[in-house]
């Protein structure tokens, strides 16, 4: 309630628009007519019957059309396959015509198909392909192929004709179709069966009806995919008193396994005339009287009885964000509003087609709960999904205004149990076979959406936390350190492995805090990977961190392909005596030669003459060994040293 | 005369503060803290004082005691202080940083020294203990206590007048000398060990002719010749030393034989023996020393002398010994090739108290090596942990100290052996020192 | 002879007492420059004499040396040991040295084994009795600015401190591991270090005022939020004063449940609200400032979280961590400044909440792991071993097998003994050294130190030859440390 009050006026408040170029068209009227096909996307505006033209409008710019064709009486509906190469239309309560589009005319040539029953009534009928045609009569669905061939002649006319591929009879009171995921709905009295239409065929799923006994209306009806499930939408009205108030809206599920199933419940209560869309997922109902929408995402947790997922809406009710037409503010929520699915929304008197649009940002505003949305925000597709999710992460570590780790730790579970699958995910891809063989996961916090956007570390390093740790420099590092462990122990908890620049970050805000003795115990606990670059970094700490020098050593050892590297360590070090026992005791784990210069070299900066002989004598001894003579060879250049030796200790030492 | 009525202000001030010892700050004089202060003062590596119960200066190794008589002032209180309490009690010793105080109560004495050498506690008792020894070589205990029982306040100075010396050089000796840490004596290396034999012989059909002779040593530099001893007359290493260390600290002998009494403590500490010392001969340095009870005994000593010198000289021994003298000690590299590694070795014969050693490479710094032996002498040597055998792992060196019921052995290696390589040169060296064993050690000591 | 170490004596503290050069200067006063003196019954007299004795012994080795203060005394009956912990206040602590009876030729005489009071053991008990004032009282000199520099006032907290620490010095238990003096640490997966982290990090962004969390698990160490030497200090305190004072409790009190939690410091009951229960005042020193904190501490299951509290308790009787292991009394003027913060029990009643939402699911997952980790633990080897870390303090041990507890886990006592005389004579001799050692009694004792590690480890293998030995302690090492890299 507070943001409506204080920013009611301010842009971010509208959440949905329509988008700027609409679709235009000439207004419905007395010698005009304007038909919509969901399918097509198509408007058809019939001046006079089509004598004095039909203008084809449609979002897809080879699909807009101009034609010219003899009025034969008022059309029911106008309906061009998706090839474009037929349009089929309807006069007649038991036929549909059909007229062949040849280079951009209509074939003056119209041929039609009457409906099997003979009391049969055409409701519709639907392009399932470029040459299938279903029609739903009352009693049923027909079927056809439309055999098509170029013709010029009118004598051949009646060669034109459809052949019948398949009849289901069933009474049908009404029917919603939708093109997007192909499948229909049919009512048959309370009783209500999906049909799934494929080319070449037409599947009619098992029935089922609602649990209550409304009657149910094709207004209150709409089909759409909704994370790539099958949905069936269904608004559900109350009589309170005189006025209807629409409850809720009861989502069905289809798939053709299991046929409908209810699956999720929205909860309304709005008085008056509703329209719905489904706008990137989401649910919108739009309420006509008070002039705002609600939103609704399926994908969010909601209170569930086992079986069906109550949801509240996503957001307080929100007005669409106002629109110029024609240079004049444009009325939103007009009466003469039609809402078609998914997102189009078309006012027939100033002629217009919109598509509904989602405005992120604005929403971020108006979800507090943090970890809500962000279980929101990964539900979106769109340009600006990402980008306003990692925005909101930001926000979630910033000190002043974060949630708090409780919260935290819940968005960085839910992110990586996504960012696991996904990994999951890919490994099978490459080489087909599960990504971890570890422990079992943890069940996954929330249902994953089809398309899954993956908030990996890089993102994460890059938009996050190295943002963060940039711009509160010298404030206060702990609470973004503490954000760092928290992300730590979620990827831990999903198995994925931490990379280098992460731990580096981390390593980076300790030293600044100079939390020194907690680095310490980080690395006691191997939370900090080992690894070469790691071990330099360790080095370098140790002019601030003695400490430091020992972990590296200890990290290097541990890697055991590392030993060319501790040996260097050792003698930059002066610990000549260290590392040739250390040579001893990894014997032959080196590849590079051996160069008895380096110990020699290094013995003589050490600066106690002791250690130069015991090295000297030790490298005579090994050159005896390996060719029985404590010579060194000329190869090596130990002649500087030999000659050292000798003024150190005299010729016979 | 002034100087000392100070002296005995000062003594008497000290008895009282006995109970007062709180008070003792303030009586740190002027020159003290000058001196304190000094450089010089604080690099001595190793003081070593004397005194009496009464605060009496008696020796300072360093600075002379009339600067420091608060000084000796304040080791008395110390000492008296801790010792003057219901139970009876003993100062030993005081650690601070790289310094060690070590306190030796010998009554009438106070033996103190403070060294930073690193030496081992132990050793140093054992210095002192040998310090207090060479006071009663020269005394003997029936004389010290006698002085001290008529007067506490006695100046001890006045009677050790040229003992200074002695003491001096008795330090200098027991600083580094192993001898005093294994409580035993080297031979000089002779070989054929038929040599020692013939040697002994000589010395033994001679000096048996005389009842009132007690020992009969032959001594070089620092090794013992030969000996030979009165029945049930055992000669103990320590006084073996005091012999040396006179020998070493008087010149007299250069020109010809001396007489000289002292008191073997070990021997007994309450009387003097008299000790003919002189060169064998013209041409062998060599050192006889003929220990008698009786102080008329000169003449027929130094008859003596000739004759061992006659008998020897038939033999062509004086030659040997001289050989011997020259080649003195011999160094790793003579001993065996099978020893590599080694870089130097103390080994002490159990049963004869005797010890040998390679003499110590310039390469390594004994001022380093010593006190380590020490440290693992007195580890080995605990009274309620001994240790059979300790192997030491340094950055500069390793060293091996191993005891057994007949031998003792501290050995040096560089810090690069192996430990498989160096068991193995230990394991031929003892080889070897058995097959040498006669010609290094005096293992028969004749008796008359 | 080896003497099996049957003392007819054990070591014993002979005295204990703090002295400051600054007061008593001049004659007759000097009993003023005694500021604490153990045992109290000890007549002026006696207690003038010692502090006297011991101020003549500093001053006299100081002739000698600048650079280093004077550490011990030894006499043949006893050992003294001093401290400057600050300028002009001096400690020192005297030891009985242990006796046994030796029968020489019929007679027994005593034989007091100076060797059994280790310097580097006993020094450092001394200085770790300084650190503990230090933690709960802060510096001699703080408490005087405190007291407005009335020495009675330091006397008096000194008299409070130590009447009751003195006797908490185990000193015939004295062993290595008051030498090196280590933090145990609980061997822990990363998974789980994580969460407890992550645990601690909640609890101090929910609750601001908890300047310091250290959480450990069996009285072990997991997390630590204190700088190193104010832990070191702190887990001392924990494993020698208060978990085996309030063990019993545990046992019998009737109100726990397994899955229920406790303040060790803090209320005894929430719902009680008036009983605050001791909440004592430490003063950490480790940071630039010395910062004073209140300590908190919950004991959860096996865990126990310390919290350390900005802010102080109210007015009244400020308790101190001793008082439960004898009966309470307190001196009127101790009375701290009260902060901005006033702990109230509405305060620990939401804290105890907290703590009892957020920690059990950790702490069941650190107890599971546990529970495997004693199932696969390997049965009790033929050796036993101490291990410490000197950069960041950690320890190992085999050979005391609980924290505490001082038993020697079937090792001869020599071989005991002989840990700490390595100890100082491994630093002694440079920073990489390695000593063998076979006993009389043909066990085995290796120690070595690796520039900041040690390791001491005791062999039970008679008749074993160095070169076996030195074969097994590689295989020890590869087995026991193979994650760490000891430079030789």
């Amino acid at each position: 309630m507070k943001t409506m009050m204080t920013s009611s006026n301010d842009e971010t408040d509208y959440f949905l628009n329509l988008c700027d170029d609409p679709i235009r068209f000439e207004p419905a009227s007395a010698i005009n007519s304007v038909f919509y096909d969901e399918c097509g996307k198509q408007v058809f505006a019939v001046r006079s019957g089509g004598a004095t033209g039909v203008i084809v409008k449609s979002p897809v710019k080879d699909n807009n059309h101009t034609f010219q064709m003899e009025d034969k009486g008022s059309l029911a509906s106008l309906k061009l396959s998706p090839d474009q190469k037929i349009l089929a239309l309807q006069r007649h309560k038991n036929s549909v015509e059909f007229l062949n589009v040849v280079n951009n005319e209509l074939s003056s040539l119209e041929y039609s198909q009457q409906c099997k029953g003979k009391h049969s009534i055409i409701l519709g009928y639907i392009w399932v392909s470029a040459r299938e045609i279903l029609f739903i009569t009352n009693n049923g669905l027909e079927f056809y192929h439309v055999r098509f061939a170029i013709l010029s002649l009118s004598v051949y006319a009646e060669k034109q004709s459809l052949k019948c591929l398949k009849t289901l009879s069933m009474n049908v009171a009404w029917y919603e179709h939708s093109a997007i995921t192909d499948t229909m709905l049919v009512a048959t009295g309370s009783a209500f069966h999906p049909v799934l239409l494929c080319p070449g065929n037409v599947v009619r799923l098992p029935k089922f009806s609602l649990d209550s006994q409304h009657t149910v209306t094709e207004r209150d009806v709409a089909l759409a995919q909704i994370y790539g499930e099958n949905s069936v939408l269904f608004l559900k009205h109350q009589l309170h008193g005189s006025v209807s108030v629409t409850v809720e809206i009861v989502i069905y599920t289809v798939t053709r396994e299991t046929g409908a199933k209810k699956s999720h419940v929205l909860k309304v209560d709005q008085s008056g005339r509703v329209a719905i869309n489904v706008v990137d997922n989401l649910v919108i109902l739009h309420h006509q009287p008070s002039q705002t929408s609600l939103t609704f995402d399926v994908n969010l947790p909601g209170e569930s009885d086992g079986y069906v997922i109550y949801h509240e809406p996503v957001t307080f009710p929100l007005p669409i964000k106002p629109q110029e037409l024609d240079g004049s503010p444009c009325t939103l929520y007009s009466t003469m509003w039609v809402a078609f699915q998914p997102d189009v929304i078309i006012d027939a008197k100033t002629g217009s087609l919109w598509h509904l649009h989602l405005n992120l940002p604005a929403i971020v505003q108006h979800i507090t709960n943090k970890l809500k949305l962000v279980q929101f925000l990964v539900g979106r597709g769109g340009p600006m999904a990402k980008s306003t999710l990692l925005r909101v992460l930001y926000l979630s570590i910033s000190p002043e205004i974060g949630p708090g780790m409780c919260i935290l730790a819940k968005i960085f579970d839910l992110l990586n149990g996504m960012y696991r699958v996904h990994l999951d995910k890919t490994v099978q891809s490459q080489m087909g076979l599960p990504a971890h063989g570890g422990p079992k996961l943890p069940p996954l916090p929330a249902q994953v959406p089809f398309h899954m956007m993956v908030c990996d570390q890089s993102d994460m390093y890059m938009h996050v936390f190295l943002t963060l740790v940039n711009e509160y420099k010298n404030t206060c590092p702990t609470n973004i350190r503490s954000a760092m462990i928290e992300y730590l122990r979620s990827l831990g908890q999903f198995h994925i492995p931490v990379q280098h620049f992460i731990i580096e970050l981390l390593i980076d805000n300790l030293v600044t805090d100079s939390a020194f003795y907690q680095l310490h115990q980080l690395l006691q606990y191997n939370v900090i990977p080992d690894s070469k670059p790691m071990a330099c970094t360790l080095l370098a700490l140790r002019s601030m961190y003695e400490p430091a020098h020992q972990v590296a050593l200890d990290m290097l050892k541990r890697l055991g392909t590392a030993n060319e590297e501790i040996l260097e360590i050792l003698l930059s070090n002066f610990q000549i005596i260290s590392a040739i026992r250390f040579m001893e005791e990894a014997e032959g784990s080196f590849q590079s030669s051996f160069a008895p210069k380096k110990f020699l070299e290094a013995a003589l900066t050490n600066g106690n003459p002791l250690v130069f002989h015991s090295v000297f004598k030790y490298l005579q001894m090994r050159n005896l060994n390996l060719r029985n003579s404590p010579e060194f060879i000329p190869s090596e250049a130990c002649d500087v040293y030999v000659n050292k030796f000798m003024e150190m200790f005299g010729a016979d030492a | 005369m002034a100087e000392v009525t100070v002296l005995e202000k000062d003594v008497n001030e000290m008895q009282l503060a006995q109970d007062e010892i709180t008070h003792l700050e303030r009586r740190w004089s002027q020159d003290d803290e000058l001196l304190h202060g000094s450089k010089e003062w604080r690099d001595v590596v190793k003081h070593v004082f004397i005194l009496s119960e009464a605060g009496k200066p008696i020796y300072s190794r360093h600075f002379s005691e009339e600067k420091l008589v608060s000084l000796f002032g304040v080791m008395q209180a110390l000492v008296s202080c801790v010792s003057d309490s219901e139970d009876p009690n003993e100062l030993e010793s005081i650690q601070a940083g790289g310094h060690l105080f070590v306190f030796l109560r010998r009554s009438p004495l106070i033996l103190v020294a403070v060294s930073q050498a690193g030496h081992s506690l132990p050793f140093l008792c054992i210095q002192l203990e040998y310090l207090y020894n060479q006071v009663v070589s020269v005394l003997t205990c029936n004389q010290l206590e006698g002085i001290y029982r008529q007067r506490k306040n006695y100046d001890l100075r006045r009677l050790l007048g040229g003992a200074e010396s002695l003491l001096n050089r008795l330090l200098d000796f027991t600083d580094d000398a192993p001898d005093v840490l294994l409580g035993a004596v080297r031979c000089l290396k002779l070989r054929p060990a038929s040599i020692r034999d013939a040697i002994s012989n000589a010395l033994l059909s001679h000096c048996s002719k005389l009842r009132t002779l007690v020992y009969g040593v032959l001594l070089a530099r620092e090794e013992v010749i030969g000996m030979v001893r009165m029945k049930r007359c055992q000669l103990h290493p320590g006084d073996i030393h005091l012999l040396l260390n006179l020998v070493r600290s008087n010149e007299s002998f250069q020109n010809g034989e001396s007489w000289a009494p002292i008191c073997l403590p070990h021997f007994d500490p309450m009387g003097f023996l008299y000790c003919y010392v002189s060169y064998l001969s013209e041409d062998c340095r060599a050192i006889l020393l003929l220990l008698t009870t009786d102080r008329d005994m000169f003449f027929p000593l130094s008859d003596t002398r000739c004759r061992i010198v006659e008998s020897l000289r038939k033999g062509k021994y004086l030659e040997k010994i001289n050989e011997a003298m020259e080649n003195g000690g011999y160094e790793m590299k003579d001993v065996d090739a099978s020893v590599g590694g080694i870089e130097h070795f103390l080994y002490k014969h159990r049963g004869s108290s005797q010890y040998t050693c390679s003499t110590f490479p310039q390469h390594l710094s004994w001022k380093r090596i010593y006190p380590l032996y020490q440290t693992l002498h007195q580890r080995i040597h605990s009274p309620t942990r001994p240790l059979k055998l300790l192997y030491l792992t340094g950055e500069t060196e390793c060293i091996l100290a191993w005891e057994t019921g007949e031998f003792e052995a501290y050995i040096t290696f560089g810090c690069l052996v192996q430990r498989s390589q160096a068991i193995a040169a230990v394991n031929n060296l003892l080889k070897w020192i058995k097959s040498q064993e006669s010609s290094l050690f005096l293992l028969n000591l004749p008796t008359f | 002879m080896v003497t099996k170490a049957s003392f007819t004596k054990k070591a014993s503290l002979v005295n204990f007492f703090v002295y400051c050069t600054r007061y008593g200067q001049e004659e007759g006063d000097e009993y003023q420059k005694v500021l604490y003196y153990y045992p109290p019954e000890a007549s002026e007299d006696s207690k003038i004499r010692t502090v006297g004795l011991a101020e003549a012994v500093i001053r006299f080795t100081g002739t000698f040396n600048c650079e280093h203060p004077c550490e011990y005394l030894t006499t043949k009956k006893t050992k003294q040991y001093f401290y400057e912990p600050e300028p002009d206040f001096w400690m020192a602590m005297t030891i009985g040295i242990p006796v046994t009876e030796k029968v020489k030729d019929g007679v027994s005489v005593p034989e007091y084994c100076s060797e059994d009071v280790w310097s580097n053991v006993y020094r450092s008990i001394l200085i770790q009795s300084y650190e503990m004032f230090r933690f709960f009282m802060g510096t001699f000199e703080s408490v005087l600015t405190k007291v407005s520099d009335d020495v009675n006032g330091l006397k008096s907290r000194l008299e409070h401190f130590y009447s009751k620490y003195v006797l908490t010095m185990e000193l015939e238990h004295a062993s290595l591991l008051d030498a090196i003096h280590g933090l145990i640490f609980l061997p822990l997966d990363r998974q789980n270090f994580l969460k407890i982290h992550c645990l601690v990090n909640l609890l101090e962004e929910q609750y601001p005022c908890a300047r310091h969390v250290v959480f450990l698990y069996n009285e072990m160490l997991v997390w630590s939020g204190l700088e190193q030497k104010d832990m070191q200090v702190f887990y001392r305190y924990l494993t020698t004063n208060l978990f085996p004072s309030c063990a019993p409790e545990v046992m019998n009190s009737g109100r726990m449940t397994p899955q229920a939690g406790r303040f060790l410091l803090g209320p005894p009951d929430v719902k009680e609200e008036e009983n605050f229960g001791k909440i004592p005042h430490v003063i950490l020193h480790a940071g630039p400032t010395p910062e004073e904190l209140q300590l908190v501490i919950y004991k959860l299951q096996n865990a126990c979280i310390c919290i350390f509290i900005d802010g102080t308790c109210r007015p009244g009787p400020v308790c101190f961590p001793w008082l439960f292991l004898w009966d309470i009394f307190y001196m009127d003027n101790f009375i701290y400044p009260t902060d901005t913060l006033q702990l109230t029990m509405d305060f620990f009643r939401k804290l105890e909440a907290f703590l009892l939402t957020h920690a059990p699911p950790v702490v069941e997952d650190v107890t599971t792991q546990q529970a495997k980790r004693l199932h696969s633990a390997a049965p009790d080897q033929h050796f036993k071993y101490v291990y410490f870390n000197r950069t960041n303090l950690a320890q190992k041990n085999t050979v005391i097998i609980e924290p505490g507890d001082r038993s020697s886990g079937g090792i001869p006592v020599e071989a005991l003994r002989l840990l700490p005389d390595l100890h100082s004579d491994l630093h002694h001799m440079g920073t990489r050294v390695e000593i063998a050692a076979k006993m009389t009694n043909d066990y085995w004792v290796v120690a070595k130190l690796s520039d900041s590690r040690e390791f001491y480890v005791v062999l039970n293998q008679k008749s074993a030859s160095l070169l076996e030995i030195t074969e097994e302690v590689q295989k020890l090492c590869r087995s026991q440390f193979n994650n760490i890299f000891f430079v030789d």
